[in-house]
């Protein structure tokens, strides 16, 4: 790398595409953010020293990260859900499959 | 891998999260420092560290073994920010201390989340030197071949290798956001 910084999830998103084979699948696994829980405080507010995205990711920014990397049949699921300090917290899965053809 | 540099994408319509602020180059240094010192801190303490974690780990790996087509003699799958393996791998001292404690729920968890007896080969890759340590202690205790699983601490030790499969689990929320120059 031309210098060194602590990566983007667009340029995460990208390297490990350019890391699979064609017809590969990235599956990313993370916290969904809440539209409910815009009013309080994130969700991993404790870990904002070493947390970027304190309050998870929506269904469209993943997609979006996804299909900008080149990435198609995007599929996106809740799989699971857990209470974290009284509060709901939800996962997603997102995966999609690097084309046949190099872009 | 390309050399480029980061900039504000113009083409974007979608104007910067503002409970998020822009973060700085020095910001970023600074979160990749304090995640360095976080996961190198933990150790082995890792696994301890998330006993609660272990439901959501166990959803996620049936969820991937029913979304992935998964070869057991054929799938390689690329672990980014590894962590201790903990989440991909039965870890036989976990297990014991589970028994002597009568946490029979703990070994069962554990060995329903690995992902390792689908695949034919993990590499783990990981930014704390002590995660990519304890992944392959953990590899070996378990008698599996650097070729069946390993970690490193870069993309680049991977130089050509290409992979069916890549995951990240629970990390992308680590990650910085795209809006610094």
């Amino acid at each position: 790398m031309a210098y060194h910084h602590f990566a983007s999830v667009k340029d995460v998103t990208r390297e490990l595409v350019a890391y699979l084979k064609p017809r590969g699948t990235l599956a990313v696994a993370d916290i969904l953010r809440l539209e409910a829980d815009e009013g309080e405080p994130p969700i991993m507010a404790k870990y904002e020293y070493m947390v970027a995205h304190t309050r998870g990711f929506t269904e469209e920014e993943m997609r979006g990260v996804f299909e900008g990397a080149g990435l198609e049949n995007v599929a996106f699921e809740r799989f699971a859900s857990a209470k974290k300090e009284g509060r709901d917290v939800q996962f997603f899965l997102a995966t999609g499959t690097k084309p046949t053809s190099e872009l | 891998m390309s050399h480029h540099h980061h900039h504000l994408d113009a083409s974007s319509s979608s104007p910067p999260d503002v409970s998020q602020p822009p973060a700085t180059v020095k910001e970023t240094v600074l979160l990749e420092a304090a995640n360095v010192a976080h996961f190198d801190a933990l150790g082995h303490d890792f696994d301890k560290h998330h006993p609660d974690a272990a439901d959501v780990s166990d959803r996620l790996s049936f969820a991937l073994r029913r979304v992935l087509v998964l070869d057991e003699d054929a799938t390689s799958v690329l672990d980014y920010a590894c962590g201790s393996g903990q989440l991909v791998s039965q870890p036989p001292l976990l297990l014991v201390n589970s028994l002597l404690t009568k946490r029979y729920f703990i070994l069962i968890g554990q060995v329903s989340r690995a992902l390792a007896p689908y695949v034919a080969q993990l590499v783990g890759v990981d930014i704390s030197p002590r995660m990519v340590e304890v992944y392959n202690a953990r590899a070996n205790t378990q008698g599996l071949e650097p070729h069946e699983m390993r970690a490193v601490g870069s993309l680049a030790e991977l130089q050509q290798q290409r992979f069916d499969v890549a995951v990240v689990r629970f990390s992308f929320s680590l990650l910085s956001n795209d809006y610094f120059i």
